[in-house]
Order: structure tokens, then C-alpha cells, then sequence
């Protein structure tokens, strides 16, 4: 069996200066951060170990490979993945691929496309663009089927079996081969190896595969992400006030919501805007996009929707971006915004009509939504039609399990949403803000970080890697502010976070702030409650 | 600069990583120097008592407030700059600034602060009022090493700038920076810790490091930076039973004897640690990046290795490996990584025991008080092995569970006692004064890098001979003295 894995290392960005991140560029030199794999294409490096392991067992000789493209790979990297059991490690070396989905598929296929692998692991997002798209991007370049958000994956005689998560709960299907995995909320590690077998890659270096087609790549705009709120610390005498206090926090509007993806944003008569939820088929759509030639095409941004907007940036070629956040809508193009390098970066440019995006939050106005069954020509008239679910996208699982149904409490359609971080401690201390949440009759959320402890399910996450929230207000216990969780509550209109450090960056993005023990403050509001 | 009442805002200044909790009256955030010396001199002059803090990581309780005003040097973080100066690099820094801020500027100009102590949120004052060591204290020393210069503030508000070399210890006196001498009688017997009674040649900064508030407190640092190793690698060895650990680790001390300067560090943890870790692993951020313990492991060393030539240090892995399976060690108990990435998964199950013993125990006493019963000592070296096993054997008897970690090869271990019940804690107190009798007897240390805090002074007050307390006080009285 050949199985190929596509990693991407990045710098360790909690350890670049304040200075860098004003002045950053790809090219930039971060050596002194050191990197690291990226964390879900971590979990594919070892998912692929495991099943060449299994492969073993059952008397099969498996051949692995890593591949990565970028400017460079680390020495150490590419010898511990020699050390852990790859077979060959390549570097296409690439200086324009960073914010170039496209261009890293492209290489990828390059790599891939000759050496007929009936496996190809990925990480469900990765690299300093964080576009989530590189994996469907190759999965069509290769012709293959796309399995995503896996979390554990094993061999069976007709295939692959994959523990998968969607919104309809957390699956077990077996798909035939060949196939693309990409690799979500994990708990696999890469291995760690023995000092002699580690010794003896000392050296060995990455085949290193030069680029063979020019860069004309143009320097990303990129700006620090703008922190708009700077907390207003409560203060109270006890922790039963500071509850109260904030309670009352919850009730009271921002002073000045932020915007969501589209908010404030009106379409000009001539551009003709669709949009579609990620349930839509590409066969529907087809019919109905065939009918009217939008100039832009907005559909949500998940898995199935990045899929659904590669499907139509390839049938229609247009320009094409996941994550975005809508600027303004211009006359030859739309500006977006999209945050890059977990979230720490924003990257501003108009991308030209016709272009397809993948936001998350409201729609602009002016809008259109797909319906099944509206002629294209009530659909020239340009009136809001109600959406109506059509069926989603089929996949190719040979048999399939539910394993566990979709947690009750969901994230979306809540004015309130109750988020824990690490920092609550446990999963008891995590229970007693779910019945909190459950009495505001909000949402219920967990950090990411939260989330691999256990403390709840995968579907649960609010951050880039799991949903974007946009309730009315949100309240984050114990979460410190990491990068990637802020982009998923930017949109919410007040957040209230509770952490016992000041200094934690939470409260640079939240709009009022308690200083205290989160579990302790949870069970003073139930008792309020 | 403000002085604020306490109110519930401030409710994470009154404990720390102790587990203690206290009270205070008022706080203040002084920026400067200045404003420091201002808040002394003021409370000098009206008899208020002060608890001085840094970022409050402190394990004995150091920060913990009882009463009166707490002086919070978290915004007093200086320019963080990096210089050069005849040839070798220094960093000048609040005292309020992280070792993480530290850090991650040093290595972005290829350099670094070479104790390294574990917590990286500690401030650097912190770091220095309690003596603070760190892993890298095997190759580097103490962390006082590392400070060229500084500026003190004493608790009469007057500042002296302190250079390294102006102010020796001779004889028992040192001619302080404002011109007066410091007259330090010679004990009958040495201290029972590692800060606070001058030692013969000692510069008056390595003299101040430990004195945790008593003398006075850092504003700003100079501090020496090191380049960065071309190479550096970090081995885990899992030992199946506890004599092939123990012949491993007197062969490593053998070695490092030989071999001063390619062991930067070496960090033991026993079953109970590694029990701990494993149980909490699903929980804990620091050790999820880390694969299963090899099964049945009873004990583990780690250590790192660094050397500015490759062949070097690849010479010194093989000998250490031959060590270990000399010992009896097997090698598919070993973990091996290079570079400072690959390092910190290895790096952050260090710094997860000591963050997990905080939250491990079972009982927690009225007020969320969970106070850290925990080892800090330091005995002779060449003990090392009777220790764990007295700690162990101890705690065990007594049906207390127990997780002992630390610098191996210096002997200085925490024993941290889990305990789940009122009756499970006073046992883990009478173990730690029946430890600290054993500690005595050997002439070890009570305090050494983590300070004496609240949580030892009970200790400190039993075992302290009267000569060495009165000696402490008149120093302590000298400096309190108005000028």
C-alpha cells in the first residue's frame, strides 16, 4: 500500500516579536521562533505511521511518504519523520506557495500524481494562508474522493475505515480507495523514537524537488489584526456581586456591535450575488448558476461548503477564497479580509469578478439565497426567497455508523453562547457552566484546547478550527485568547471573559472583564440563577 | 501610580501557586524605580507591611499577602534591550518582565538566558527573590549568575546601582554602593539554606538573590545572555526497575564529572510522577503532544545535551546511551529529539508535573485554599537515590500518594504529597518535618531555589539555629536601617 502525507511546518508564532508581526512578510526571516508541524497535519503524520503498522500485521509492505512545500525544511523535521518510519521525505521547494492554495495543490499533484499513492493524508487546514482548501484542491487534481474532518482512520479489506465528525453527528464509514483524508480535531501524536534509531537519520536529508514554474506571486497586504474592544474590568466586593455584575453585562447591548461578514454591506444593482448554504447539491446548483451568471457566489463556510465553492470556482473559473469577511463589494471585484497565521494577521485584497467566497455570519444585502425550485427568472427579479434545504452533497462511504449524535446544544440561532478554555481545569468545572449555559438558555462552547482534554465534543469548538459564533453575547470562562479561538467569536456582539491573569489577551478582545477563579464565578451565577 | 483598595478584581493578587490565600488592604502597580522607592519609603515611614510580587508562580507562598499593602511589580517592565559590550551581550530588563518576554527576544537575536528556569510567566524579579535555579542550573548555575548589574531599591526607598565585581564579600563585610559596611558575623554552623548568610569571596548580587523582600527588591536587571548551542538534544530514558535507574544515574554524575560541559540538564521523575502525568494527560495542554509512557516504567530521567560542535556531542549520546544499557536499560526506552522544536514537548512534561501537583490533590480546605505540601530540599548528591526512595517508602506507608521529580543530579527533588483528606494533610506535614530533620542531619539545605515563602517558615522557625536567626535579623535590621 502507498500512503503519501502532505504536512506544512510553521513558525511557532507565540514566539515571534511584536516587532515582526508589524513588519511580517512571508519571506520574512523567523528562524529564531523555531517551527513545529502543524498541529492537524501532525495527527495525519502519525494516523499514516499507524496504518502502515497495520498494514505490517497483515503482512502488507507499505510505502510512506511525507511531502511539504514551502521555502525550506527544518533538518531536525525531516530526520524525525525518517526516524518515525517514512520512507521518504520531500520538499518542493517553493517561494511563492504561501498564500497560494492553488500553487501548493499544484505542487502537491506534481508530487503525487506519478507515484499512484492509494492514500493521501492532509491536515484539515494548514500554512500561513490557513485556507482549509489545498485538500479539496488536490483531491480534484488527483481525481479522488475527499474524506474530511477524520479523526481516526484504520485499514479493512475493502478500504479505509474513518471515525469522522460532520454536522450530522460523529460517523464510522468505510470508503474504497484510492482517497484524500484530511485530518481534523485528532488526539494522535507523531511517536516519539528511540535515541539510536534517531541517531542513525542524523543527516539525512529531505529530497528537495526545485520550483519549475515561476512565482509571480505579489506580496500579500497583510496588517495586524485590530483588536476593536479593550475590556472593561468589573469590579465588585465578593464574587456573588461580581456575578451579578455579570449577569447584568449579558443583558446590556454593546455600545457598538462589530460587523459579520456581511453586515453593512449593500450589493450594487449590478452585481448579481447568490448565495447558498453548504447543503446545497452541485447538481442543483449547477442548473440555477448555469440559469443567472453570478458575478459573486457566497456560500457558508464549512467543509462541505469549502467543497461546494471549489466545485463551482472550478466549473466556472472564478477566482476563489475561503474564510473571508466581506470589506465591500467594488465594480470589478469584491474586497475581502481574511485572518492568516492563526489569526494573528490580516490579509486584505480584492479578488475579481467572478469570484466565489466562503464567509461565515450574516449575508450582505441584497443577496440572493438558492431555492430548489425558483425559475431563474423570479430570480432576476432579485426578491428574497426563504432558503429551502436541498439535499447534501452525497458522499462515497461504502456503510456507515453513527457513533454519537450531534451535541444538543447547538452553537448557531443562540443570543447567548457560554465558551470554557483550558482554564476551567476540568470536565466537572466544564459541566457546571454547560447547566449555565443551559439556564441562560444559551449555547455551549469549548476552546479547542478544551475540547482534546475531553471535556466535550469535537463539534463543540469555537475557533478556526471548529465554528465562528456571531451570537449576541458570549461569555468565555478560563480561555486565555489564543489567535485561533478569537477569529471564532470576532463576530459576537459583547463578550464578557472571565480569566484569574490580567494580562491575558482574552481581555484585549472582550468588552467587559472579571479577574477571578472562572469555576468559582459559575457557580456563583447558578446560584443567582 | 495609584494605591487601590482590594476589591474582588483584584482577588488573584492574594494567592499564588502555593495554593495559599491571603488578605491585604490595598495594592499598588509602581512603573518605575522611583515610584518603587516612593511606595517604600512611604510604608517604612508609616509602619505598613508590604508583600512585594512579581507574577505570583511562586511554589511556597512568597506573594501570598497577610495584610497591609502588596506591591505588584508586574507593570514595572523596563525597555527590554538587548546590548553589546566587550565582546558578549546583556539584556536590560524590568523587574516585572516574563522570562517568556525574555526569551523569546533573546533567541530572536540568537541568544539566551541560560538557567532557564520552567515557569516562563515568572517575572524576573520573582525569579531572583527566591534564588530561582531552573534546569539549566546543572551546566549554568543559579540564576543570580546571569545578572551583570541591577538596580535595588531599598525597603528605605534609597536605590543603589549595583555592578557585578563592586561589591565583594571579604571577611565577613562588603562595603555596600552608598559608601557603608555590611558586617556579617561568621556562624558556628553552616545555614540551613542557600540564600542569606554571605559566603566568603560572594558578590553583593548573588547576596541579595533569595532574600525574598526581606532586603529590599530589583526594579531593573542586566542581564548576561549566552548564545545559543549549534547543537542541542533532549533523551528521555524509562527505566524499568529502580536499581538500573539508580546505577544509570551515579554513572551520569560519574560522566558529568568528566564531561562539565555538554549536560546541560537532568531531570528525574519517579512512578508516582509518572502516574500522575499519565492520568492527567488527557487533561493537561503540556502533555497531550506526548506519546504513552513505555508500560511499566517506574522512573525516568531526561536530560539535555548541548555542544557547539556536532561531532562532540554526538559522541556524548552514544556514551550516555552505552550508560544506559550498561545499567541495564533497554533501548526502545528511550526518546531522542534534536533542536530546540523538537525539544518542547520533552521541555513541557517537566513543566507539566509541577503545574498538575498544584491541582492534583483531592482535598481542598474551606476558601479554596489548596495548599502545596511539597519537598524543595536539598541534599548531598551522592544521596540522591536514598531520598527517592526514603520519599517514596514514607509516603507509601502512610497510604499518601506521592510524586517526587527535580534536578537529579543535585539532588534536589520535590516530593509533592497528593493528599485527599484534613487527616491526609496533617500526615503530609508531619512527613515534610520528618524529611527536613533527614535534611539536616545531612547537613542539606531547606531552602534552596523556590525561597521559604509562608510555606516553610513554620520550618525555617524549628530548625533555624538561634545564632543564624539572630544573624538574619541584624542583617535584615541593617538594611531597614534609615540611612
Amino acid at each position: 500500500m502507498k500512503i503519501l502525507v502532505c504536512f506544512k511546518a510553521v513558525p511557532n508564532w507565540e514566539k515571534i516579536l511584536d516587532a515582526d508581526w508589524e513588519d511580517f512578510s512571508p519571506s520574512s526571516d523567523l528562524r529564531y521562533a523555531g517551527v513545529s508541524f502543524n498541529c492537524f497535519d501532525e495527527s495525519a503524520l502519525e494516523l499514516a505511521l499507524r496504518l502502515k503498522a497495520q498494514d505490517k500485521e497483515r503482512a502488507g509492505e507499505s510505502f510512506v511518504a511525507a511531502v511539504t512545500v514551502g521555502k525550506t525544511l527544518s533538518a531536525h523535521l525531516a530526520e524525525s519523520l525518517y526516524a518515525a518510519g517514512f520512507d521518504e521525505v520531500t520538499l518542493m521547494s517553493d517561494s511563492g506557495a504561501e498564500f497560494d492554495p492553488r500553487r501548493v495543490a499544484a505542487r502537491l499533484w506534481a508530487y503525487a500524481r506519478e507515484r499512484e499513492f492509494d492514500l493521501v493524508l492532509t491536515g484539515i487546514r494548514a500554512g500561513m494562508a490557513d485556507s482549509a482548501l489545498v485538500p479539496g484542491m488536490l483531491a480534484q487534481k488527483l481525481g479522488i474522493q475527499h474524506i474530511q474532518d477524520v479523526q481516526e482512520i484504520s485499514l479493512t479489506p475493502a478500504g479505509v475505515l474513518a471515525v469522522q465528525l460532520d454536522e450530522d453527528g460523529l460517523w464510522q464509514r468505510e470508503y474504497s480507495l484510492p482517497a484524500l483524508v484530511s485530518v481534523g480535531n485528532s488526539p494522535a501524536v507523531l511517536r516519539a523514537v528511540n535515541l539510536r534509531t534517531r541517531m542513525s537519520v542524523k543527516g539525512k536529508a529531505p529530497t528537495v524537488i526545485e520550483e519549475d514554474i515561476p512565482s509571480n506571486a505579489q506580496e500579500p497586504q497583510l496588517s495586524r489584526v485590530k483588536i476593536a474592544r479593550n475590556a472593561v474590568m468589573l469590579e465588585a466586593a465578593g464574587i456573588t456581586e461580581l456575578a451579578q455584575g455579570l449577569l447584568r453585562e449579558l443583558s446590556e447591548d454593546r455600545d457598538e456591535a462589530p460587523s459579520s461578514a456581511g453586515d453593512g454591506i449593500t450589493l450594487p444593482e449590478d452585481i448579481y450575488t447568490v448565495c447558498c448554504d453548504d447543503k446545497s447539491s452541485i447538481e442543483r446548483l449547477s442548473v440555477v448558476l448555469d440559469a443567472v451568471t453570478p458575478d459573486l457566489v457566497i456560500i457558508d463556510d464549512t467543509s462541505r461548503g469549502r467543497d461546494l465553492a471549489l466545485a463551482i470556482s472550478q466549473r466556472s473559473g472564478a477566482a476563489l477564497q475561503s474564510g473571508a469577511k466581506i470589506l465591500s463589494v467594488e465594480k470589478g471585484g469584491v474586497r475581502i479580509s481574511k485572518r492568516v497565521c492563526a489569526s494573528n494577521l490580516e490579509w486584505t485584497r480584492v479578488l475579481p469578478f467572478p469570484a466565489v467566497l466562503t464567509v461565515y455570519g450574516s449575508l450582505p444585502e441584497g443577496a440572493i439565497t438558492i431555492a430548489e425550485q425558483r425559475s431563474a427568472a423570479s430570480l432576476a427579479n432579485r426578491t428574497h426567497i426563504p432558503e429551502i434545504s436541498l439535499s447534501p452533497i452525497s458522499g462515497s462511504a461504502l456503510s456507515e455508523t453513527l457513533l454519537a449524535p450531534p451535541t444538543e446544544n447547538s452553537l448557531s440561532n443562540k443570543d447567548c453562547v457560554v465558551v470554557c478554555g483550558a482554564g476551567m481545569g476540568s470536565r466537572e468545572n466544564c459541566e457546571k457552566a454547560r447547566t449555565l449555559a443551559e439556564k441562560l438558555g444559551a449555547g455551549f462552547g469549548l476552546t479547542r484546547s478544551a475540547a482534546l482534554c475531553g471535556w466535550g465534543g469535537a463539534d463543540e469548538i469555537v475557533g478556526m478550527s471548529g465554528s465562528r459564533i456571531a451570537p449576541k453575547t458570549a461569555l468565555v470562562f478560563g480561555a486565555s485568547g489564543a489567535g485561533a479561538f478569537l477569529a471564532g467569536i470576532e463576530d459576537v456582539g459583547k463578550i464578557c471573559a472571565v480569566n484569574t491573569d490580567p494580562k491575558a489577551l482574552i481581555f484585549r478582545s472582550a468588552d467587559a472583564g472579571a479577574v477571578a477563579d472562572a469555576p468559582s464565578l459559575v457557580e456563583a451565577m447558578l446560584e443567582l440563577l | 501610580m495609584d494605591t487601590m483598595l482590594i476589591n474582588s478584581a483584584h482577588s488573584s493578587y492574594l494567592g499564588d501557586e502555593s495554593g495559599l490565600r491571603g488578605e491585604a488592604e490595598s495594592i499598588v502597580f509602581p512603573e518605575s524605580a522611583g515610584e518603587l522607592a516612593k511606595v517604600f519609603k512611604d510604608a517604612i515611614t508609616n509602619g505598613v507591611p508590604l508583600t512585594i510580587q512579581g507574577s505570583r508562580t511562586g511554589l511556597c507562598g512568597g506573594s501570598v499577602p497577610r495584610g497591609g499593602l502588596v506591591v505588584n511589580l508586574e507593570k514595572l517592565r523596563g525597555a527590554l534591550e538587548i546590548f553589546q559590550q566587550g565582546g558578549r551581550f546583556y539584556m536590560r530588563v524590568g523587574a516585572g518582565a516574563q522570562l517568556s518576554e525574555i526569551e523569546k527576544l533573546a533567541a530572536s537575536r540568537g541568544l539566551f538566558f541560560p538557567p532557564d528556569p520552567t515557569e516562563k510567566s515568572a517575572a524576573v524579579g520573582g525569579v531572583f527573590a527566591t534564588g530561582g535555579g531552573g534546569p539549566g542550573s546543572l551546566r549554568y548555575g543559579e540564576s543570580s549568575r546571569y545578572v551583570a548589574a541591577l538596580k535595588w531599591v531599598l525597603p528605605t526607598g534609597d536605590i543603589w546601582k549595583i555592578e557585578r565585581g563592586s561589591c565583594i564579600f571579604s571577611g565577613g563585610r562588603c562595603t555596600m554602593p552608598d559608601g557603608r559596611e555590611l558586617r556579617v558575623p561568621q556562624l558556628s554552623a553552616p545555614s540551613i539554606c542557600a540564600h542569606g548568610i554571605p559566603r566568603e569571596g560572594e558578590d553583593l548580587i548573588d547576596f541579595l538573590a533569595g532574600s525574598e523582600g526581606r532586603l529590599g527588591a530589583a526594579a531593573e536587571f542586566t542581564l548576561t545572555l549566552l548564545p545559543l548551542p549549534e547543537e542541542i538534544w533532549g533523551v528521555v530514558y524509562f527505566f524499568q526497575s529502580g536499581d538500573i535507574a539508580r546505577k544509570f544515574l551515579e554513572a551520569l554524575a560519574q560522566w558529568n564529572g568528566k564531561n562539565p560541559d555538554v549536560l546541560r540538564c537532568a531531570e528525574c521523575f519517579d512512578g508516582g510522577a509518572l502516574r500522575l502525568m499519565t492520568r492527567e494527560k488527557e487533561k493537561n495542554a503540556l502533555l497531550k503532544p506526548l506519546p504513552d509512557f513505555p508500560e511499566n516504567a517506574i522512573f525516568a530521567v531526561y536530560t539535555e545535551l548541548e555542544c557547539h560542535d556536532a561531532k562532540t556531542l554526538d559522541a556524548a549520546l552514544m556514551e550516555q546511551l552505552d550508560l544506559f544499557i550498561l545499567a541495564g536499560g533497554r533501548e526502545e526506552d528511550t526518546w531522542a529529539e534534536g533542536g530546540l522544536s523538537g525539544l518542547k514537548r520533552f521541555r513541557d512534561m517537566r513543566h507539566a508535573v509541577p503545574e498538575i501537583v498544584g491541582t492534583a490533590s483531592g482535598y481542598t480546605e474551606p476558601e479554596l485554599c489548596r495548599e502545596r505540601i511539597e519537598t524543595d530540599f536539598s541534599g548531598p548528591a551522592e544521596k540522591l537515590w536514598d531520598y527517592v526512595q526514603m520519599y517514596e517508602s514514607d509516603a507509601k506507608s502512610h497510604g499518601i500518594e506521592c510524586a517526587v521529580y527535580g534536578h537529579a543530579l543535585q539532588n534536589r527533588l520535590h516530593a509533592a504529597l497528593l493528599y485527599r483528606s484534613p487527616k491526609e494533610l496533617d500526615v503530609s506535614r508531619n512527613l515534610i518535618e520528618k524529611w527536613s530533620e533527614k535534611v539536616i542531619a545531612d547537613k542539606g539545605l531547606l531552602v534552596s531555589e523556590n525561597g521559604a515563602g509562608r510555606i516553610k517558615s513554620g520550618l525555617l522557625e524549628r530548625f533555624m539555629p538561634p545564632e543564624e536567626k539572630r544573624v538574619r535579623e541584624e542583617i535584615e535590621t541593617w538594611f531597614r536601617t534609615v540611612r
